[in-house]
């Protein structure tokens, strides 16, 4: 009688295979460079110290006056400061007002503001800001988008290289998807007559969320005044 | 012989619009700090009070509003001007069969070869002559080199003997050195930076300028200055670049049969610019400007437009544009034949390419570039654009939009201080009609706006708006910016015509 052979074909465990992914996205996160938010306490907030260059952050708000866009504009003008490239406004409804954008620190030199026609239109315009190496943020609204033009746009700000700062629209879920950073933001009472802004700012990891109280002076614009810290690491279930 | 026109910027506007030639013109261009500055001005405005290198914003004040049809500000368009005058250039073939512009980055110079006309003197008569029933302003000088022709034709003209009324200086064989010692050190076409240095160390004019050592000169200022005036004066020969009279660019295919498929019409499209490029390739001319005709059969021709911010020699960023355009075009029939035109021709920019990395060290300028191109090309040139502070109180006119393709390639005038105010992010296209409920010193405590509403925690206010009077639309408007329970904050006024509500901006 013949002893059968069975070669033993090694397939990898889930352990390997989550040890193998776990090392390409680190080698993947390596690469990307870091940009700082402006405030050390959101970038301390953010997984790897600050936001990753190449990558689209979706700034999602339950309500239209929450401070999102000021706050999203604040970060974009930190970050022009250091760079020449250019910022790019996609502005469908036409309701972006440059005088608050360059009260911000953007400057309208370096700003292009795209006024697409139609949805179709707005996408490719997203698209071919975020592939383009002169661009350093794109901004913008962006309706409910297809998870195949998620793709796009993920594909092609790591092409590009910049950012690019959806803007949720209020009472919406998450206009984009799969890949994409999700800065929640709450406006916050604030305390005094100051006309400082005071928004919480929560940040998916996982199933897990994270939150901070940030508050900022509007009459410097760009300084922040120190965190206050709200229940740090407060638990949340996830919504995605 | 050199034909000079004195502000040629101003000439170009005057003779390309004849018909406001009575109404005053100032041209502007950005100046230092980004500020819009005149260059140059009509003896209208100068008799208003106008002179060169003043802010635009304090010539445009010293017209009422309602005098504006009276003057025209025009912003200075070097690239034209440099267009007008070699279409000049070409209409002086008449006189001589080479005539070229002066080598200055932007020229007001024509310079004519003059070897071997008879009598000088009426050559140069003639020509001028002509320049002015044309139109033109100018001063003329004939002599052995190119330099000295240049440097008497803008300098020598006021100091000139009398020459019994002739609008020429013919400058003797071999003169030429001693008619330019009294005339300014400018005149041989020296750099600027030479000539303020040389005006630091108190030398104005061209005879303290020979008295000077050689050898120095060559250490303190280099060989170019030398080169100034050996070519001024002959010892260094100068060639003239003639300009061509140029033929259309221009190539039609005619199919065989009628077409419709769009990626045989960008093959036919790539092949005529193949055959158009190599014809321009050899003078280092792009193309900033293409017009493409499509002959659809039994119906009108469909053209659509190409333009780029820049000109180019490379066939695939022209392309890449043109097949934006044909994916947007309905043809109404099928394509018999197809016309490729250069509609506007421009010398390519050169630039030393980096060591190092790719598009950081210029910032990403040309892929921004590129895009600016791409976007407006695809989405039309209105829709990518520009914003420009504009001092107005009135938040719908603090701003303004430029197409980004129209937009000169400087930065924007300094922010004026009265648009450093308070405002929100996002502006209503228009007003939006809301209801207050108000405490006793009229500030807002109630919003009553989409079936909802939230109590006002905050407000700060009013901000007082009262203007556009001379718009025929009087704004009086008291501004709050208000906070509601949940943090929010919107951009409110009340209306003091008729003390109604209105929701106009948000603090998103």
């Amino acid at each position: 009688m013949v002893p059968i052979m069975v070669s033993r074909v090694s397939s990898p465990s889930t352990n390997e295979l989550r040890e193998r992914i776990q090392k390409i996205e680190a080698s993947h996160r390596v690469a990307r460079r870091l940009i700082s938010t402006g405030f050390a306490a959101f970038d301390r907030l953010l997984p790897d110290g600050g936001l990753a260059g190449g990558s689209l952050i979706e700034w999602a708000s339950p309500d239209e006056g929450s401070g999102a866009a000021t706050l999203a504009l604040t970060v974009a003008s930190h970050l022009l400061r250091n760079v020449r490239r250019k910022f790019v406004v996609i502005d469908r409804t036409g309701e972006f007002y440059p005088p608050a954008a360059a009260r911000l620190g953007i400057p309208l030199e370096r700003t292009i503001v795209v006024r697409p026609g139609g949805e179709g239109d707005a996408c490719w315009a997203w698209e071919q800001s975020l592939r383009c190496p002169g661009v350093a943020v794109t901004f913008g609204w962006l309706p409910s988008i297809t998870d195949r033009w998620c793709r796009r746009l993920q594909a092609g700000v790591e092409v590009g290289g910049g950012l690019g700062f959806l803007m949720g629209s209020p009472g919406c879920s998450s206009s984009a998807g799969w890949g994409v950073t999700r800065i929640g933001v709450n406006a916050l009472p604030r305390e005094g007559t100051h006309l400082g802004r005071c928004v919480q700012i929560e940040l998916a990891r996982g199933h897990r969320a994270t939150s901070i109280d940030l508050e900022w002076d509007h009459e410097t614009s760009d300084v922040p005044l120190v965190p206050r810290m709200g229940a740090p690491e407060a638990e949340y279930l996830s919504a995605g | 012989m050199c034909l000079w026109f004195p502000e040629w910027a101003l000439q170009r506007q005057n003779t390309s619009r004849p018909a406001d030639r009575s109404q005053s013109l100032v041209v502007y261009a950005p100046g230092g700090g980004g500020k819009m500055r005149v260059i140059a001005c009509s003896s209208g405005a100068r008799e208003r009070g106008v002179l060169p290198g003043m802010l635009l914003a304090e010539a445009q004040s010293l017209w009422p509003a309602s005098a504006r049809g009276v003057v025209r500000f025009e912003l200075h368009d070097p690239f034209a001007d440099r267009q007008a005058l070699r279409d000049l250039a070409v209409w002086c073939q008449q006189f001589s069969p080479l005539v070229g512009l002066d080598t200055a980055d932007t020229p007001d110079c024509l310079l004519l070869d003059a070897t071997g006309v008879g009598d000088e003197e009426e050559f140069a008569e003639n020509a001028v002559d002509a320049l002015e029933r044309r139109g033109c302003r100018v001063m003329s000088a004939l002599a052995d080199t190119i330099g000295a022709a240049w440097g008497v034709a803008r300098y020598g003209m006021l100091k000139r003997p009398a020459t019994g009324g002739s609008r020429v200086w013919i400058v003797p064989f071999g003169k030429q050195v001693e008619v330019l010692r009294p005339l300014p050190v400018e005149a041989l076409r020296l750099a600027e930076g030479i000539v303020s240095t040389l005006h630091e160390l108190n030398v104005f004019r061209v005879d303290q300028l020979l008295a000077l050592p050689r050898s120095g000169l060559v250490s303190r200022f280099g060989v170019e200055l030398l080169s100034c005036i050996d070519r001024a004066f002959g010892a260094l020969p100068e060639m003239l670049k003639p300009e061509r009279i140029v033929e259309p660019l221009e190539a039609t295919w005619d199919f065989e049969y009628p077409i419709a498929d769009g990626r045989l019409l960008a093959e036919v499209i790539e092949h005529l610019l193949d055959w158009l490029l190599a014809k321009m390739v050899l003078d280092y001319e792009g193309v900033q400007r293409l017009v493409c005709t499509l002959r659809p059969v039994h119906h009108e021709p469909i053209s659509f437009l190409v333009e780029l911010l820049r000109p180019t020699a490379l066939k695939r960023n022209l392309m890449e544009l043109v097949r934006l355009k044909l994916e947007r075009l309905k043809l109404p029939a099928e394509v018999e034949a197809l016309t490729v035109r250069v509609a506007v021709v421009a010398p390519l920019e050169f630039h030393q390419d980096e060591m190092f990395g790719g598009g950081e060290m210029d910032g990403g300028e040309n892929a921004a570039r590129e895009l600016v191109e791409r976007l407006s090309n695809r989405l039309g040139e209105k829709s990518v654009l520009r914003p420009c502070r504009q001092p107005e109180a009135q938040p719908e006119f603090a701003y303004s939009y430029e197409p980004w393709m129209n937009a000169p390639s400087f930065p924007s005038s300094a922010a004026p201080r009265l648009t450093d105010l308070f405002r929100p992010t996002l502006l209503k296209n228009r007003p939006v009609p809301i209801l207050v409920s108000t405490v006793l010193d009229g500030s807002p405590r109630q919003m009553h706006w989409r079936e909802q509403h939230p109590l006002v925690k905050q407000s700060w206010g009013p901000e007082r708006i009262e203007t556009g009077w001379w718009r025929g639309d009087d704004i009086r408007r008291d501004y709050y910016v208000v906070e509601i329970e949940n943090g929010e904050r919107f951009w409110v006024f009340r209306n003091l015509v008729d003390q109604s509500w209105f929701l106009h901006g948000v603090f998103g």
